[in-house]
């Protein structure tokens, strides 16, 4: 028997991975996409070929391209944008690491030594400026936003990004020479501008050294290597893993998984399992294993920030297309914030012809000469603090055939409140201004159909499971992604705050089920880019 | 019912009840994609590169005998029917096709829901498809893919 089987290597169950196997624990990590084992080779910065939905090295789908990807049930307009594979969506995320609201929660407090810990791990640094961060944050300076100066939000303010994205050392963001850009001549972020087609730079860096901080450089290789960085014990990832039971009798528990290319099953048992699979899937398993549902609450509550796009057309000069995706922020306590974010011109051409206003999408000569250079674009997205409404849910879809891996999941979207659209219409006249403010000659705002980019809250805190995500009907079984938060944390990106979360309930699993001390606070954490770690990939991957 | 089966249906139920005649609505897939695209991509010679990444891209999106492609093409051809009676998709005007999307677009969603997913992500996926290429990222003066730019300006001070 296992000592726990997390269910995903996206961004949060590899960090409970990570500790619990620096404590000496046997973990098993499951993942139901592919291992990427050579990302230089596997992957690539042509935005087809990344990010095609349906046959993009970053889809929803298994490893095996030639499959189709997997399906969900979407009864509205609106696109799901998550990866599957090691790493999650941590392999197209911008690598944006704030933290939450202060009062989206209680006990933000006592969250911030979790914080600190992962923000010491990933490492999450200050975000390095090129042009267009230049341009925003001197605009965010004309309407009137000060600089906040520290990790938590404290006022309406504009800042450069805490992003999980090294920054540029050597050569890195000096040239655009591919020979000048190979490690250790290069090391960080080589302002590449390709954050959404994953990171796989500097070129010959270790894997835990490469720029953008996902799970799969991050937390992975050290939970992978933890009896090398530390005392503790490997732990054991299986790829291609899609999980599709869940077991729950008396102190037993234990998961069913389905090999997506073998198709043969095979199951484990444990003594705490870790559902990770992501806001959409874990509610799909919970519901698909038959586990306790007594409130009816589980996949309710879906909140997703409401995204939307505004992008102003420039003159000169803006290099939208370079560095970071999004390295520089304003956030506006009690609404959400505001972000740049400069991308390729397919991504660009996809968000400028997305709208749930009739009409609105930009198309033909129009979008053509919009678009008709990139790099004088200034691109920001509307991140809105929305509400928790129970018609927002996941469930089992009753309209559509089960796939290999059981019922699928139904995603939908049924209302927002007058307070989340007046919240995003508010955020969205900031961009504005912003844009206006930073000499835009032409501005357009999209009014997008949901993008579930930032999903949450579908196993939210209080509801499914308690403070320490464990479930209130199960226990033993713990939730450790987006789906457990409360809610859409202010507005937020979430991807830190699940982390901190995901330590502190690794954290109350060693203590409440293996007699262990809690580490937090009374440790010095180990960067995944230290020395130790450095060599322990390297020696041992 | 899978789900290419229930767009199917879908398509065939809420356009024949809410758009009315869908005898014509299953005119040639390729033409009725090209006039999408075309609506999408000014440039002739990139468009003309798209559709057969368009065609690709739902088909592999929703394999089955009936493909993607083709019941897109479908409910586009049952709007346009609804725009001017007795034309499709590819013989509507700029106006008139843009007409066409929003009566799909004005669609509830309860009703409706499969068609309003596949027709809001028709445009944007178009679009994603042709800029994503190397003629659509040369008409967006994109430097293209590269490893690393010059453009690294320090560190912001308030």
């Amino acid at each position: 028997m296992r000592d726990v089987i997390v269910v995903g290597a996206g961004g949060g169950g590899p960090v409970v991975a990570k500790e619990l196997a620096a404590r000496g624990l046997d973990v098993l990590l499951l993942e139901a996409g592919p291992a990427w084992n050579d990302p230089e080779r596997e992957w690539s910065h042509n935005e087809n070929t990344a990010n095609n939905p349906a046959t993009g090295i970053f889809r929803f789908g298994p490893g095996d391209r030639t499959q189709a990807p997997w399906a969900r049930d979407l009864p509205q307009n609106c696109f799901v944008w998550q990866t599957a594979g090691v790493g999650g969506s941590t392999l197209h995320y911008f690598g944006n690491s704030p933290r939450a609201m202060p009062d989206a929660f209680p006990g933000y407090d006592e969250l911030i030594p979790y914080y600190e810990w992962v923000e010491h791990t990933l490492p999450v640094q200050t975000a390095a400026m090129g042009t267009k961060e230049e341009l925003f944050l001197h605009a965010a300076t004309r309407i009137g936003l000060p600089t906040q100066t520290s990790k938590d939000i404290s006022r309406a303010a504009c800042r450069p990004q805490q992003n999980a994205i090294l920054q540029p050392q050597g050569t890195a963001g000096k040239t655009n020479k591919a020979k000048q850009l190979v490690y250790p001549r290069a090391r960080g972020c080589t302002f590449c501008g390709h954050c959404p087609q994953g990171c796989f730079l500097p070129l010959k860096a270790p894997l835990n050294l490469k720029a953008k901080r996902s799970t799969h450089v991050s937390y992975v290789p050290m939970a992978l290597t933890a009896d090398r960085w530390t005392h503790g014990r490997a732990a054991t990832l299986v790829p291609d893993a899609f999980a599709v039971k869940v077991g729950a009798a008396g102190d037993s528990r234990s998961v069913t998984w389905r090999n997506t290319r073998s198709g043969s099953l095979t199951t484990e048992d444990a003594k705490v399992v870790v559902l990770a699979a992501g806001p959409v899937e874990t509610p799909r398993l919970w519901l698909n294993s038959g586990l306790p549902n007594p409130n009816d609450q589980v996949g309710r509550g879906l909140t997703d920030h409401y995204l939307d796009f505004v992008v102003g057309r420039f003159t000169h000069f803006t290099g939208s297309g370079r560095g970071a995706t999004s390295a520089a922020r304003a956030d506006f306590p009690g609404y959400g914030c505001i972000e740049q974010a400069g991308v390729a011109p397919g991504l660009q051409a996809q968000g400028l012809s997305d709208s749930n206003v009739p009409g609105n999408r930009l198309a033909g000569a129009r979008l053509e000469r919009f678009l008709a250079d990139v790099d004088r674009l200034i691109a920001i997205a509307v991140i809105t603090d929305d509400d928790v409404l129970p018609q927002n849910r996941v469930s089992l879809s009753d309209a559509m055939t089960p796939d290999a891996h059981g019922p699928i999941a139904r995603v939908e979207l049924r209302g927002r409140t007058p307070a989340t659209l007046a919240r995003r219409d508010y955020l969205a006249s900031r961009a504005i201004a912003l844009l206006k403010a930073a000499g835009a000659r032409e501005i357009v705002r999209m009014n997008w159909a949901p993008v579930l980019l930032h999903i949450h809250s579908t196993m939210r805190m209080g509801a499914v499971v308690g403070s320490d995500w464990e479930s209130l009907a199960v226990e033993r079984v713990f939730v450790a992604d987006n789906s457990a938060l409360p809610n859409a944390l202010g507005g937020p990106n979430p991807t830190l705050t699940t982390q901190a979360f995901a330590t502190r309930t690794a954290e109350r699993i060693f203590v409440r089920y293996f007699g262990g001390d809690p580490w937090v606070g009374r440790e010095s954490p180990v960067s995944s880019v230290d020395d130790s770690v450095t060599h322990a990939v390297v020696t041992g991957l | 019912m899978n789900r290419r089966e229930l767009l199917r249906r879908g398509a065939a139920l809420v356009l024949a009840t809410r758009l009315g005649r869908l005898d014509e609505a299953f005119a040639s897939t390729r033409g009725t994609l090209d006039a999408l695209v075309e609506f999408v991509v000014a440039d002739r010679k990139l468009a003309a590169a798209t559709t057969p990444r368009l065609v690709r891209t739902l088909d592999r999106f929703l394999p089955g005998p009936q493909p993607l492609s083709a019941t897109a093409a479908s409910i586009l051809d049952g709007a346009a029917s609804q725009v001017k009676p007795g034309r499709t998709f590819a013989q509507l005007s700029r106006a008139q096709r843009a007409q066409a999307f929003a009566k799909i677009e004005s669609l509830p969603e309860d009703a409706a829901g499969s068609i309003r997913f596949l027709v809001g992500n028709l445009q944007q996926l178009t679009a994603f498809l042709a800029y994503s290429t190397t003629r659509g990222w040369r008409l967006a003066r994109y430097a293209g893919a590269q490893h690393g730019h010059n453009d690294f300006k320090g560190y912001w001070r308030a």
